[in-house]
């Protein structure tokens, strides 16, 4: 038998919802199997449950030849099986090796056996050829070698049997392919290998066989050599989907967002930004490529106004910003911000949708007099953008954490929209948001450069700045390190710089 | 620590559930204490309601109670956690007495109104402390108000003691001078403790919500009580609302001690709240922070209040029964997984089973 | 200098409810369940010590009925807020009325007075002086005439220091605390983890209120906690559940605490003296921050590495 985990039509429901809907899943062992699916598909709650984190209302799990039942995921490792989740589960103050011991600390009497599990740990990272330095803090480390913290964790708990959560999502081209490496390696010495993920073009690379679900159902099942990206992406979505956005090139006109010299320090006194200066012009958008960590955040904050302890000047339509000028003060010159975390930032998830509406529109003088605000006129305002968006709510008085992740973004946009911005910062604008959605985003940003809005993109994922963008930047370390227009780019150039290696096309030009 | 309070909405369901929990764990208490729980409920019950001097009683009780619980639960909506009612109340209520009793020669709705005015002053005062303390040091409003609280109370002892005490009245109770005439509330009915304070609070609950749903004030308390990152990215000076709600909700409990003053001490007394602002917490917590909310939670105490006095006359069961009820009753209503008793009987009666069957072979 | 040496056994003695509570509370705060109902087991706890000592005549009777009771409360309040899901400010709060309530109620049920409860049949805790130590000029004072409670005291907060830092237990409490996720993904129990700590809390605060009932004087009085358990949740919030920090701020507004008894022998005006602990927190808690910022520039000008 050479299926080491059978999932035998799984059924797993939530209020309101059918997450997985009679699911059917083996893997080989020794494989590594891609399970893809558009965000909500119900991939990650399928695997939670073979790693014993949710039980399955109805089905069967099968883990080499066995029928099992977990009630936790301790149940799940002492079958061999690990996962490392989307979100890193590390404990950041304390050092590396202390979080791989995590969940089988070596003890004499209660206490740590350090000297023991430092051993272990070393000869762990010497079997599977990492390096790495086991007392450093994980809260100093890189994303990439966080990573392979948690892989280690898993392997330290003698995982054969490796569940792996949208493990690319945070990491530059280099890191992938290094990663890919590791998982190959892994493959090798005896490993099996889920791997979730949206991202066709990495499922097409590395795996041998995958499984495609869309609304908590099996869509397909195929070996990986026998398909391409469309095909997938076909079984993924139910219709031919839009791979590419279609532009056209503007006339340039004034400068809409302008940046000099604007310097930014972090609480311990180091730079974030450094000296940066940039221009965005009406009509064109300007993407901002790089790993997340790189000073985007902090670049966001001090046009926004969320930050105003900085240096340089910042000028929208031309108005030099005071430091001190608050978010509302720049929606006023123009300034429209899509923000970066909707659900922290952007919007009030327990108040309704017509109150998180409200926010940015009620300071509108036609919508208030004397400090009461008018509900009807803006439940009229309301009214109209749901429906030029084509928002999908239950009702105008229905909490805001009701709506689908691609609703919310729609009103978070359409709310900006309606102040009629001249200069849009959209801030990772797509993240979390089905297809459907994802494609009007994208076709609306198009649309409001067309009509000679200044839009600066800023995400990690680097097909949406290549497909959106007239000219890309690539940031690192808190400053500007490439500047490309977006026909010449390509994956591998903007890879190196995101990695901080300037690349030679430029010099050669 | 995350301090930070996080808004609830109180169900229906939920409410009723605990109430009715919390009367049996009661009955228990008052059983061990050896009376009899039915007896009990029921002379509280007439004592609330059972006569017009009763409903008096309960619309006394309930007059103070309708201001600290709108101070604490507008607080609450900003996310501010002004646990300090107590100390706004005893500040509000001596500064509302000396204006009663120095002022003289005022037409009556005059003088009321500079009353209330100390009082508001009175109370914003005192909370200018946390106010300050949270806005421009960070520091965590709930400990800085229970603080003051202690130091309202033995700063007014003071005051009343060494400064204010009135003629002839030493060794036993602290008392301040009577006020006039003209600052008194009047009685709603003769010889029974109501008083027309019951109408300033009635409308300080109607004040609640209109600010909360109409002004903008009232939006931008309530967003930045929810997700105070979300106000400042939309242009919400968190701060200054975050002052104004301390404020403000200072202001409305030295309010409640005014009136108080004015329609039932006539002076400041030493120590004369039985928990007031504890109870106004109360109120909000199970009223879900919102108007209407308040004003039955508010009713609802008033209620017990009445009641349990009449039961500590009747019998020798001490009124702090009702804080006990109070403490069960939000105990459970701030349960999310009220859900889980019934898995709860569930698992017990398989267990049963599953022994019973075991025995059996 | 003979001051200095009386003082010191003053502050040692009343600090050691503060620091008790505060340092039991570090077990629920590591944990990631912070406890906010000290003050209730507080004043169970000195409720239930003089009810041991008298009915039992033995004051330790007292020091475990205290510490069940403590413990029965830290149960409690554990299962409310985390499998009923109870919000733990609220639960906090309402156990604390709870807690004021019910010994109030229990006064005349149990003792048959109202107010407070003095008899001569309750037994005070036993004092003693630890031998040379005692004797040393100074600070001689922390070690004479003290109860068990406060040497225990100590010993627990050693013990707790010990135990976060290098025993599995304590990587698991820590864990919970930082990152709940990393620790129920590899299969421990977060839930249990915070039941158990706030347990330990309970307890401790319990012991804690048997002190300040039976410590001295010996006997129980309405609200006698006067806000201590509130002093002590502040000093680990401000510590960072630190156990050397705790213990540091916990002394500090214990000594706050015997300076105002001090100053009751001079004529001063009772009331305002017996503000001074809570504006002694008030003052501590909005300096806090500057505080902690001499502290990084100092270390900083001194070239060494700062992680907080």
């Amino acid at each position: 038998m050479d299926e080491t985990v059978i999932l035998k039509n799984i059924i797993k429901k939530f209020p309101g919802t059918v997450a997985n809907d009679n699911v059917t899943v083996s893997i080989k062992k020794g494989s590594i199997h891609g399970i893809i699916g558009e965000n909500g598909a119900g991939k990650t709650t399928l695997m939670k449950q073979l790693y014993g984190m949710y039980k399955p209302d109805k089905g069967e799990i099968i883990v080499n030849g066995k029928s099992v039942d977990f009630s936790s995921p301790k149940d799940a490792i002492n079958e061999g099986i690990g996962m490392v989740h989307q979100h890193f589960t590390l404990v950041p103050s304390m050092s590396v090796f202390e979080n791989i011991i995590l969940g089988r600390p070596p003890e004499k009497y209660g206490f740590i056996d350090i000297k023991k599990a430092k051993q272990e740990v070393e000869a762990l990272c010497n079997k599977y050829n990492f390096e790495m330095d086991i007392d450093a803090t994980v809260k100093e480390l890189p994303v990439g070698l966080k990573q392979r913290i948690e892989i280690l964790k898993a392997l330290y708990l003698g995982a054969n049997i490796l569940i792996l959560d949208e493990p690319t999502a945070v990491l530059t081209p280099q890191e992938i392919t290094a990663f890919f490496d590791t998982l190959i390696d892994l493959r090798k010495q005896g490993s099996s290998i889920i791997l979730i993920t949206h991202k066709l073009s990495e499922v097409i690379a590395i795996t041998d066989e995958v499984t495609v679900l869309r609304d908590g159902k099996v869509t397909g099942h195929v070996l990986t050599k026998d398909t391409d990206e469309q095909k997938l992406a076909n079984m993924m979505v139910g219709r031919g989907m839009l791979l590419r956005v279609n532009k056209r090139q503007n006339k340039e006109g004034d400068i809409g967002l302008k940046l000099k010299n604007v310097n930014c320090k972090n609480n311990d006194g180091i730079h974030v930004l450094n000296n940066i200066s940039l221009n965005v012009h009406y009509g064109e958008i300007v993407g901002i490529a790089g790993v997340q960590g790189n000073g985007q955040t902090e670049l966001i904050d001090v046009i926004t106004g969320l930050n105003n302890d900085y240096g340089g000047d910042v000028f929208i339509d031309e108005t030099r910003i005071q430091s001190k000028d608050s978010p509302w003060e720049r929606r006023k010159i123009g300034l429209g911000h899509i923000p970066e975390d909707r659900q922290i930032t952007g919007s009030a998830s327990s108040a309704s949708v017509e109150d998180n509406f409200l926010m940015t529109t009620y300071k509108k003088p036609e919508l208030n007099r004397k400090g009461f605000i008018s509900r009807a006129k803006i439940r009229k305002q309301l009214e109209y953008c749901i429906e030029s968006f084509r928002i999908k709510i239950p009702t105008l008085t229905s909490e805001a954490n009701s709506l689908s992740g691609g609703n919310m973004q729609k009103l978070i946009f359409a709310r900006e929209y309606n102040l009629n911005p001249k200069v849009l910062i959209a801030a990772q604008p797509t993240r979390g948001v089905d297809i459907g959605a994802m494609e009007f985003i994208h076709n609306r940003l198009i649309d409001m450069k067309e009509t000679g809005k200044a839009i600066l993109l800023i995400s990690n994922e680097l097909s949406e700045i290549m497909t959106l963008s007239d000219r890309i930047l690539v940031m690192y370390n808190g400053g500007f390190i490439g500047e490309v227009m977006a026909e010449d780019a390509t994956e591998e150039m903007l890879g190196l710089m995101m990695a901080g290696i300037k690349s030679r096309q430029d010099k050669e030009g | 620590m995350n301090f930070e309070f996080r808004q609830r909405s109180s169900k229906i369901n939920t409410v009723l559930i605990s109430i009715i929990i919390s009367i049996i764990i009661g009955g228990f208490i008052i059983a061990f204490a050896g009376h009899n729980p039915i007896g009990v409920y029921s002379k509280l019950i007439k004592g609330a309601l059972g006569s017009k001097f009763a409903i008096a009683s309960t619309i006394r009780w309930t007059t103070p109670i309708l201001f600290t619980g709108v101070a604490a639960a507008f607080a609450f909506k900003g996310g501010m956690f002004n646990i300090g009612v107590e100390g706004q109340l005893y500040m509000g209520a001596f500064l509302s007495a000396l204006v009663g009793y120095m002022i003289q020669g005022v037409p009556k709705p005059l003088h009321i109104f500079l009353c209330i005015v100390a009082g508001a002053i009175g109370g914003a005062m005192w909370a200018l402390i946390p106010a300050i303390s949270k806005v421009y040091f960070g520091a965590s409003e709930m400990v800085v108000t229970l603080m003051t609280n202690y130091v309202a109370m033995y700063i007014t002892d003071y005051l009343v003691k060494y400064h204010f005490l009135a003629g002839g009245a030493f060794g036993s109770t602290l008392v301040t001078k009577e006020i006039e005439d003209t600052a008194k509330l009047t009685k709603l009915w003769s010889n029974m403790s109501a008083h027309t304070g019951i109408l300033f609070g009635l409308l300080m609950v109607f004040l609640f919500w209109i600010i909360l749903n109409k002004t903008k004030l009232g939006y931008e308390v309530h967003i930045s009580g929810i997700n105070p990152k979300f106000a400042r990215y939309g242009g919400v000076s968190v701060n200054k609302v975050r002052m104004s709600v301390i404020l403000i909700s200072g202001a409305i409990a030295g309010i409640g001690g005014s009136v108080e003053v004015m329609g039932y001490l006539y002076k400041f007394m030493s120590r004369f709240s039985p928990d007031f602002g504890f109870d106004g917490l109360a109120v909000a917590l199970l009223g879900g922070n919102t108007p209407f909310g308040v004003l039955l939670g508010a009713v609802f105490i008033g209620i017990i209040k009445a009641g349990s006095l009449q039961v500590e006359r009747a019998t020798a069961v001490s009124r702090s029964l009702a804080m006990i009820i109070q403490g069960i009753i939000i105990t459970f209503v701030s349960c999310k997984n009220m859900a889980i008793h019934v898995p709860m009987i569930k698992n017990v009666k398989n267990l049963f089973l599953k022994y019973s069957r075991k025995e059996k072979s | 200098m003979n001051f200095i040496y009386s003082l010191l056994m003053v502050t040692a003695r009343i600090s050691t409810p503060i620091l008790l509570a505060s340092t039991g509370a570090i077990y629920s705060e590591k944990s990631g369940l912070p406890n906010i109902s000290l003050d209730a087991a507080m004043i169970m706890g000195s409720f239930m010590a003089v009810y041991g000592s008298f009915f039992y005549a033995n004051s330790n009777i007292g020091i475990l009925y205290a510490a069940i009771i403590g413990a029965i409360i830290g149960l409690l309040y554990g299962i409310v807020c985390v499998y009923l899901g109870g919000d733990e400010t609220v639960v906090g709060i309402s156990f604390n009325l709870i807690g004021w309530g019910l010994t109030t109620f229990l006064l005349p049920v149990i003792f048959g007075t109202t107010g407070s409860f003095v008899s001569s049949d309750i037994i005070p805790l036993a004092k003693a002086s630890i031998p040379l130590l005692s004797s040393i000029p100074l600070i001689g004072g922390i070690f004479t005439n003290q109860t068990s409670i406060t040497y225990f005291s100590w010993i627990f907060v050693i013990i707790t220091s010990i135990f976060l830092s290098k025993s599995k237990m304590g990587m698991i409490v820590r864990t919970c605390g930082e990152n709940p996720q990393a620790a129920s993904t590899v299969g421990y129990n977060v839930k249990l983890t915070r039941l158990l700590c706030s347990i330990i809390t309970g307890c401790m605060c319990g012991i804690a209120g048997a002190h300040l009932s039976i410590g001295l004087m010996a006997m129980f009085s309405e609200k006698m906690t006067a806000g201590r358990g509130f002093i002590a949740l502040a000093a680990v919030t401000y510590a960072k559940a630190d156990p050397k920090k705790v213990l540091f701020i916990s002394i500090l507004f214990g000594f706050s605490d015997a300076l105002s008894n001090y100053l009751q022998l001079l004529n001063w005006p009772s009331d305002l003296i017996l503000c001074i602990p809570y504006i002694f927190v008030v003052i501590f808690v909005v300096l806090d921050p500057f505080i902690n910022n001499m502290k990084i520039k100092k270390i900083k000008a001194l070239g060494e590495n700062v992680s907080l």
